[in-house]
């Protein structure tokens, strides 16, 4: 395809080829960049691209858009696929930092100065926010799982509401566990040391879990009404094939 | 097509005539630009590129008018244009609107006319 002097805001162009039916798309692309160019070159471009947004926008309408067979999310699938990947490094990363502070932060402890390596880390507090962990880096995993099954347009899939059930589970378990921790710190080492800090942390992982799991929830249902639909196409497709 | 069946198959409203009227103008030359430039040119008002193709569907579901495609040009990013050329149908319609337009002027009283 040869390019045009002109080129006219992407993502409104992306969002015409979206909404308007395959059969006209076409030739009304092609009056679209044409009034365009012309508008550009009368007036300046900065003009052009408001003039294109509102012919785009105008013709938004049941004539152009037909009858909504067309209408699925392909717009973004492209970007998708590079996002997904993006999101699976960037969990990734936090893995890695998260074992990193997790392996390293014992270490550079005051107490730690007078201790050898297995007392450092046999502490009980430690131990437990160790195990604690094994919820976190689950989640993690199966976040990039998710992303995943996303690039493989799985999303509707037993699979990916087994996913983020388990994603939910996790932030369950690690928000209680670190409001345990909490209540033990504040109820038991009230006086010797000042909990304030490691409270205020608990406070914030609390709430990023709490966060996290109704995200899931409200998912996992919405991946589950999803699957559900598919299923009953499918047999219904089955059915009417006998 | 597009257009629901229901639409009246007769009864040509204000636009659809002009954009007839334009298409027959132009000749073979009628695509949604030159559409657009002609109506502007002529009867100096706005016209988007919506309404004139919404309209054109419309004419075309009714056999007034017949459209096929022609050559792709740079600025249109290789998109080819769609010509429209007026159908029998079309200009049969178009001298019935002219005839009963005209009826309608004639039959007008001549002191109506002077009072404006």
């Amino acid at each position: 395809m040869e390019r045009p002097e002109y080129i006219p805001p992407r993502i409104i162009l992306a969002f015409f080829r979206w909404y308007c039916h395959p059969d006209i798309r076409e030739e009304i692309e092609g009056d679209l960049l044409e009034r365009f160019h012309n508008y550009a070159k009368q007036n300046n471009k900065r003009l052009a691209k408001w003039f294109f947004l509102k012919e785009v926008v105008q013709l938004f309408r049941p004539s152009i858009i037909g009858n909504m067979h067309h209408l699925t999310f392909k717009l973004f699938s492209d970007m998708q696929k590079k996002s997904t990947v993006f999101l699976q490094v960037v969990l990734v990363l936090i893995g890695i930092a998260a074992l990193a502070v997790m392996i390293r932060f014992p270490l550079t402890e005051g107490r730690a100065a007078n201790l050898d390596l297995f007392r450092i880390y046999a502490d009980p507090f430690l131990v437990y926010g160790y195990l604690l962990s094994i919820a976190f880096f689950v989640a993690l995993y199966q976040a990039i799982k998710l992303l995943g099954y996303i690039r493989q347009n799985k999303v509707f899939s037993l699979n990916s509401v087994r996913t983020t059930r388990s994603i939910k589970y996790c932030a369950i378990v690690l928000g209680i566990s670190i409001v345990m921790a909490g209540l033990y710190i504040r109820i038991f080492h009230n006086k010797d040391d000042d909990p304030a800090g490691f409270l205020a942390i608990c406070m914030v992982t609390t709430f990023i879990s709490i966060v996290v799991a109704t995200t899931a929830a409200v998912f996992e249902k919405i991946l589950q009404n999803g699957v559900d639909i598919k299923l009953e196409n499918e047999q219904l497709i089955g059915q009417s094939k006998k | 097509m597009l257009i629901s069946q229901t639409m009246s198959q007769y009864h040509l409203g204000e636009f659809e005539e002009i954009v007839l009227l334009t298409v027959a103008i132009l000749n073979g030359e009628a695509y949604g630009v030159s559409i657009i430039s002609e109506i502007e040119d002529r009867l100096e008002r706005n016209v988007s590129l919506g309404a004139i193709q919404t309209v054109l569907k419309r004419l075309e579901y009714k056999e007034l008018v017949k459209s096929a495609f022609g050559e792709a040009t740079k600025v249109r990013g290789g998109k080819r244009k769609r010509f429209y050329e007026i159908t029998s149908r079309g200009q049969q319609l178009l001298n019935k609107v002219k005839e009963q337009r005209t009826s309608l002027w004639n039959a007008i009283p001549k002191a109506v006319l002077k009072l404006s």
